[in-house]
Formats: structure tokens, C-alpha cells, sequence
């Protein structure tokens, strides 16, 4: 049973050494001889010569992108700043003395009354009168008001 | 694909320093490796040709960023794969330019007119039944087959694990072997895997 598994597996191997043979031999001899025109490096070579010239140095051209990028972050965020103080400038046409004395609220002293003890005592008795439970707003009550009547 | 490694390291070197005539030999050395493989791969001379030239604009473009310290072959071909596929997007077809070569081929030194048409026909049917493969299989043969790459090699020109390049192989072999089997012109001559 082994041994005719191995000769399954060989013959299986043996297919696809074959195969795959046969698919090295078909593209070789399609494409084996193939050779570029004699021209294209020319043409490779002019197109180059267009480019610019590649910055080779990954590490420097790193190097000199970096000042750039802040240098630009530097310029918008002073752009920005610039502006909002102009914007801010423009609603405060005042010096700054004179708009911090215009602008700040000013509330008048006012004296409080002299209280006597006749108005202590008239403000006590409304403060009681405040709290005394109005009876008649009392729903049982109420209804025993009504019981009477009828 | 075993290459001296520190000549491509030292003609690298000397491209970075502007040397063009090192830029010239490193594309003399692999010119036709990726000139087959993108005429394997394509079947058209004027898409191969094409394919070559914006493979050594883009490779001196970049090679400021390329790891100099292995085979290039490798890299190259991962951008002659790109272009290929960019190419075969353009053009969804197989073109028959291919019969070209053929006929130049078998225009050599053969043996007998009868060994002539049966290899011709045996290689047409070969490939066409490549042909009929999808890109990413297509692809995948001509690397390991044509070209000799290892499956580790393919799965970085293909930027996939090894296990899927293994996959590809796999199927593409699977789907080949079904194709010629069924072929009428191969039957009996050939019984590859019918086992």
C-alpha cells in the first residue's frame, strides 16, 4: 500500500516535472531569443537627460524638506496671527487706557436706606403674614364649607 | 537568478554619482531578462520595448531609494511586472504577435519538416493555454519558469506572501494540465497528471 502510494506521489512529480518542463521549453523557445532593439537604450538615455536630475541621497534630500515644512508652518501660523491682531486691532479703534475706561461696567454705589425698628418690625409681621396657611384653599375643608351650605 | 550581488552594489554607487556609462552597463546586464519577461508576459514587441524603457526611467528615478546591498534583478523585474500589468489593464487581450517569434524560431536549423510543425504546434498549444491564464498566474510562470526566480523572490516582486505565489503556482499548473488534457490536438501524445 505504501510502496503504491510512493509511486502515485512519483508519477505525480514525474507530471509535474513535465509539466513544468514543458512550459519552461514552450516560453524559452518563444521568447528566448528575444533581444530589445539596439536603440532603446538611446531612447532610455534621452529621457533621462530630460529628467531632472534625481536627488540620489534619500538622507539629504530628508535633511533639506525639513527646515521647508517648518519654515512654511512658521509663515502660516505667523500669516494667522498677524491677521487676528489686525482683526482685533480694527474693532478697538480706542487706545488701550481709553477703551479699558470706556468699556468696563461701572455700577453706582448706592447707599442703603437707614432701616428703623418701626420697619424692622412692619417687615417681620408681612414675613408671618407670608407664611400663615391660606385654610380655605384646603380641599377637605373645602368641602365641609359646601356640606354647610347645602 | 544568481548575480554577482557587489557589482550591482558598486555600479549603483557610481550611478548615484552621476556616472551614466554605469547606468548603461547595469542596463546591458538585465536588458533581456526584463525585455522576455515583458514580451512573455504581453506578446506584443512594441509593449515589451515600451515596457523596457519606462522600466530604466523609473528605475533611475528611484534608485536613490533602492537597497543596493542585494540582486536588482528582483527589483527590476517588480517594476516590469507593474508596467506589465498596467499594460495588460490597457489592452484586455493576447495579441498574436508572439506567432512572429514562432515563425522566426522554427526558421532555424531543424531537423525534419514533420519535427517542425509538431513543435510548432506543441509550443502554440502550450501557449495558449498560458494565455488563458489571468495575469497574476501568467505572471507568477514566466518568474519561476522563464526567469528561474525562487518563490521568495517572486513573492517581493509580486509584494505578497510566499504562500500565495506557491497558491498561483499551484492553480495556474492545475488550470494548464486541465487545458492541455482537453486539448483534442495533444490527445494521446500527452497525459500530463491524468494520473
Amino acid at each position: 500500500m505504501e510502496r503504491l502510494s510512493t509511486k502515485q506521489s512519483r508519477s505525480t512529480i514525474s507530471a509535474e516535472d513535465e509539466l513544468g518542463e514543458l512550459i519552461r521549453w514552450s516560453l524559452e523557445e518563444t521568447v528566448g531569443e528575444a533581444e530589445p532593439p539596439a536603440d532603446v537604450w538611446h531612447k532610455i538615455l534621452a529621457r533621462i537627460k530630460e529628467m531632472d536630475a534625481p536627488a540620489f541621497s534619500p538622507r539629504r534630500r530628508r535633511r533639506a524638506a525639513l527646515p521647508l515644512a517648518s519654515f512654511v508652518q512658521a509663515v502660516v501660523i505667523s500669516v494667522l496671527l498677524l491677521a487676528f491682531g489686525l482683526e482685533v486691532n480694527r474693532n478697538m479703534p480706542l487706545s488701550q487706557k481709553a477703551y479699558h475706561a470706556s468699556a468696563t461696567p461701572t455700577i453706582p454705589r448706592v447707599s442703603a436706606p437707614v432701616e428703623s425698628d418701626q420697619d424692622m418690625l412692619r417687615g417681620y409681621m408681612l414675613l408671618q403674614k407670608g407664611k400663615e396657611p391660606l385654610h380655605h384653599s384646603h380641599r377637605g375643608e373645602r368641602i365641609v364649607e359646601i356640606q354647610k351650605f347645602w | 537568478m544568481h548575480e554577482p550581488i557587489n557589482e550591482d552594489a558598486e555600479l549603483v554607487a557610481r550611478i548615484r554619482c552621476g556616472d551614466l556609462d554605469a547606468f548603461e552597463a547595469l542596463y546591458h546586464k538585465y536588458k533581456r531578462p526584463l525585455y522576455q519577461t515583458a514580451l512573455a508576459i504581453t506578446g506584443d514587441q512594441d509593449a515589451a520595448e515600451e515596457i523596457l524603457q519606462d522600466c530604466f526611467v523609473r528605475a533611475y528615478a528611484a534608485l536613490g531609494r533602492v537597497d543596493a546591498s542585494t540582486s536588482l534583478s528582483p527589483w527590476l523585474h517588480r517594476i516590469v511586472i507593474n508596467l506589465s500589468a498596467n499594460w495588460v489593464n490597457r489592452n484586455r487581450q493576447w495579441p498574436s504577435a508572439l506567432d512572429e517569434w514562432i515563425d522566426r524560431l522554427i526558421a532555424g536549423p531543424i531537423a525534419s519538416p514533420e519535427h517542425v510543425v509538431e513543435a510548432l504546434e506543441l509550443r502554440q498549444i502550450v501557449r495558449e493555454a498560458i494565455a488563458t491564464l489571468g495575469f497574476t498566474q501568467r505572471a507568477t510562470i514566466v518568474l519561476f519558469y522563464l526567469q528561474g526566480f525562487s518563490l521568495s523572490e517572486i513573492a517581493y516582486i509580486f509584494d505578497c506572501p510566499v504562500g500565495t505565489v506557491k497558491s498561483r503556482l499551484h492553480y495556474a499548473c492545475k488550470a494548464l494540465r486541465k487545458r492541455l488534457r482537453e486539448d483534442r490536438r495533444l490527445a494521446g501524445e500527452l497525459a500530463y497528471g491524468t494520473s
